[in-house]
């Protein structure tokens, strides 16, 4: 094998792995310059490590998100008068609403106290969709599906399914609306003469498509498979969804959720091996997973801690171990991610 | 392999009685055709065999069907699929994965087969379909005979003893076609696949075969060797027409054996002349140095070309040639990077709605597209509407394609040749100067295609010209005036009807082939000249 033109990618769980725990990372520090650390990181891997296929764009369009979302925020901070004591910085004239609209304030003060509050909180957001959206751009998102446990399978094929039916639609709306042209309809839109005709052509097209899987042995079981037991992972894997979205919840809202959080992992792995053990189904060249991945994840799960020691005692020497763990993909990966 | 025991299917909502009491076998290792006009029941006989219908469509289904012994009735599609596998009429809108090695492996995945012998198969068969330089290419950028392939490859690699195509070749050019039939000759061969397929242009398959299903309708299936089928059936490739013709009783199945056994009863003939245009006639298109890009790609590059009144124009090339790019241009649905078109003096691009269908028709390649009325009624009505003429004219066009129609019916219900003939009546309402049509044999039976040769003909005047682009030889050399033959998006050859189509083997009909080297082009040409010996 031609070692030096291989481009060495990392398997794309791996990369997700990376881009959940430095999300982690982002949303468990305070600090200006660790989150800063850490979108300079994420953007420098992203760009030197992603493909020319169209899912790399994402960084590009995470970053475009994340920059509205970040002056919309500010705006706002600054429109919407918050009273509270702190140094004022300028202050706009007061705006006075009807009474139905009372304890919400238009202008005022604008004190630096609550810009720096708000520009730390947005910056947390945008670290979170910089983090992202930089895996997505990594990781090609079919093979993510492929890899993915074989019970996740169906809804896996569901999705790529989807994604290559919308340039279909597109391409059909764009044959109706020559059609009519062709008819020599002049009006602009139509219900009748363009939707329902998009409707027809994309349930002829649906059920084509369910034949032709049908016909090549999706959804095939050997015997013993076939029967009641296939239920238990299926009911597991939706109460561990369910308490999972729960503990989510918790967190949000500030009370404890270690205790749902823990359960609802144990579910999800319980029911993920049980329907790994019944799967029947096989995996053509799975991407392997290699020492270089282990070593991401090791890094990924370091600058997590690392941001959470920061936390209470921050010193310039933390701040470079955390740059070195996040950038940890550039070193065991070359060239560009290829599909 | 496949025995059908007092097989009958009743579809319950259409009332309709599909299949009634019918029993064959179809033996290992065999190729059979299954012929018929469009609507006989092709497919569905096709579907009924491995279990699609009633399994996926519904109905009620009676006697027993048993593919090697086991019973399809028992059995769901998916689970007969290591048996029995089926490649549909448009393979492209079956794709579930997007690149060829994973189109290759979905159906090895879900029957769950060992990583390492996955692997080998998808290389056996990428090499038995020769494949291998397409194996990373995304599937929508293949040709029209790739997909094909690529269609075919997917289900071998579940290793099936039989495969069911339905109109493999129907999209594709005569090249593209004659290499898919020789890939599916070959697995009959070498593999001692058995291979049924559905299909219409006979004159394309029956060299290949070594059985025949000819499903006259519902009470009346008949199946046998071919010559034994065809030597009086009303479907007949144009050789078996020019036997007939030439009161040969031999039935002949390839130009060898016809070329062998009828040519010199043709000897003492003498082909008709065929009339030119005349040249003084009025202009109705001319395109000068057009040129149109797809992105960096040149779709067609300075093309020039005039069309006089009266003119039956044929466009033919490989898949991707630019055929289609030429005829939309024509209805300005495309950008142009430089050049003109004037369609009797005026720039399609310019004109809208009722004027521009006044000036061109156009029938696209999948002429459903122009339907979206719920009856063929209120198609008519709305034709009526837009077109700016007085209520019945589409109606009136209509019956003259075809007298017995129902018009409560829905336009998808059609058959493939009616609802052709209620485009083409809702095009040729406003009467217009130009007609195009995109592949309009795609799918025909021989009588649909008579049809659409009738209608070109009463269309054809001194003041109105026609072009179509077309794979199929033998509806070109019935109809054409004149042959254009476009390759990379260049117009290569350009000349009268007879000299192209005999010059190369790629565009020659039938006739001309068994017949070389005199300049005979179609049955109807030779059926006139014994007229007038006589």
């Amino acid at each position: 094998m031609n070692r030096v033109n291989e481009v060495r990618t990392l398997h794309p769980l791996a990369w997700w792995f990376w881009g959940i725990s430095l999300a982690i990372a982002t949303s468990r520090t305070a600090n200006v310059w660790l989150l800063a650390i850490i979108i300079t990181a994420t953007i420098v891997v992203t760009f030197a490590r992603r493909s020319n296929d169209p899912w790399a764009a994402a960084l590009t369009i995470g970053i475009k998100i994340a920059c509205v979302a970040l002056f919309i925020r500010m705006v706002i901070a600054i429109i919407f008068g918050v009273p509270g004591d702190g140094r004022v910085i300028f202050t706009l004239p007061r705006i006075r609403l009807p009474e139905w609209l009372a304890g919400i304030l238009l202008g005022g003060d604008v004190t630096s106290e609550r810009l720096n509050f708000v520009l730390m909180e947005s910056l947390t957001i945008f670290a979170l969709v910089i983090t992202l959206a930089g895996a997505s751009s990594l990781a090609n998102p079919k093979q993510t599906l492929r890899s993915l446990p074989g019970i996740l399978h169906e809804a896996g094929v569901a999705l790529i399914i989807a994604t290559t039916l919308i340039p279909h639609f597109a391409m059909s709306l764009k044959r109706i609306s020559q059609a009519r042209k062709l008819r020599g309809d002049e009006k602009r839109f139509s219900f009748k003469r363009s939707v329902i005709p998009l409707f027809e052509e994309s349930l002829e097209r649906a059920l084509i498509m369910a034949e032709s899987m049908e016909a090549r042995g999706y959804g095939h079981k050997p015997d013993a498979v076939a029967g009641g037991r296939k239920k238990a992972p299926t009911i597991l894997i939706l109460i561990g969804t369910g308490t999972l979205l729960f503990s989510l919840l918790q967190m949000l809202i500030g009370s404890r959720y270690a205790i749902t959080l823990a359960f609802s992992i144990f579910c999800l792995a319980c029911g993920l091996t049980l329907g790994n053990q019944m799967n029947t189904r096989s995996k053509y060249r799975p991407i392997p997973w290699r020492k270089e991945e282990l070593l991401v994840m090791v890094a990924s799960i370091g600058a997590i801690t690392l941001a959470i020691i920061a936390n209470f005692a921050f010193n310039p020497l933390i701040a470079v171990a955390l740059l070195l763990t996040c950038m940890a993909p550039l070193c065991v990966t070359s060239g560009k991610a290829h599909s | 392999m496949i025995s059908f025991e007092n097989v009958t299917l009743i579809y319950p909502y259409v009332q309709r009685t599909i299949f009634e009491n019918l029993s064959f076998d179809v033996p290992e290792g065999e190729f059979v055709l299954i012929m018929g006009d469009t609507g006989a029941g092709k497919s569905t006989l096709l579907r009924l065999m491995n279990g699609l219908v009633p399994h996926h469509t519904g109905g009620i289904f009676s006697g027993a069907i048993r593919i090697d012994g086991r019973d399809t009735a028992l059995q769901k599609p998916r689970d007969l699929v290591d048996l029995i596998a089926i490649v549909g009429q448009n393979p492209a809108l079956g794709f579930v994965t997007d690149t060829v090695e994973e189109e290759l492996v979905f159906g090895m995945e879900s029957l769950g087969i060992a990583p390492e012998v996955m692997r080998k198969r998808v290389e056996d068969t990428l090499d038995l379909l020769a494949l291998a330089p397409l194996r990373d290419r995304k599937l929508t950028s293949l040709s029209g005979g790739e997909q094909q392939r690529v269609a075919i490859a997917s289900v071998l690699t579940m290793n099936p003893k039989i495969l069911l195509l339905d109109e493999p070749t129907s999209a594709l050019d005569p090249i593209a076609a004659e290499e898919v039939l020789a890939t599916l000759s070959r697995l009959v061969h070498d593999l001692g696949l058995t291979v049924i397929i559905a299909e219409h242009k006979l004159e394309r398959v029956l060299q290949f075969v070594d059985r025949v299903i000819y499903v006259k309708d519902q009470q009346h299936v008949a199946i046998g060797a071919p010559e034994e089928i065809l030597k009086d059936s009303p479907l007949a490739p144009p050789i078996i027409q020019l036997s007939r013709a030439l009161k040969s009783d031999q039935v002949p199945m390839t130009v060898r054996d016809a070329r062998r056994s009828i040519s010199h009863l043709a000897q003492q003939i003498t082909p008709p002349v065929r009339l030119s245009a005349n040249p003084l006639a009025k202009e109705i298109l001319s395109i000068s140095d057009l040129t149109i890009r797809y992105g960096e790609k040149n779709a067609l590059r300075d093309v020039w070309l005039t069309v006089k009144a009266g003119e039956v124009l044929a466009v033919m090339g490989r898949n991707g040639a630019g055929k289609s790019t030429l005829l939309t241009s024509m209805i300005g649905l495309r950008d142009r990077a430089s050049g003109a078109i004037e369609v009797l003096g005026k720039d399609p691009h310019t004109l809208h709605g009722a004027d521009l269908i006044s000036h061109v028709g156009f029938v696209p390649q999948e002429a459903s597209d122009l339907l979206y009325g719920q009856s063929v009624l209120e198609e008519l009505r709305n034709s009526d509407r837009d077109s700016h003429v007085p209520p019945g004219t589409t109606e009136r066009a209509l019956f003259d394609l075809l007298p017995e129609i129902d018009l409560t019916v829905h336009p998808r219900d059609l058959s493939e040749g009616e609802r052709l003939c209620l485009v083409l009546a809702i095009v040729l309402a406003r009467k217009p100067a130009l007609l195009v049509l995109d592949e309009p044999t795609r799918g025909l039976d021989y009588q649909a295609k008579e049809r659409l040769v009738a209608a070109i003909g009463r269309m054809i005047s001194d003041s109105t010209a026609v072009i179509l682009a077309s794979h199929d030889v033998e509806i070109v050399a019935d109809v054409a005036t004149r042959v254009v033959v476009l390759a990379d998006g260049e117009i290569v050859a350009d000349g009268e009807v007879s000299d192209i189509l005999t010059s190369s083997p790629a565009f020659a009909p039938q006739v001309a082939k068994v017949l070389s080297p005199a300049r005979w082009l179609t049955v109807s040409e030779v059926l006139q000249s014994l007229g007038e010996n006589k």
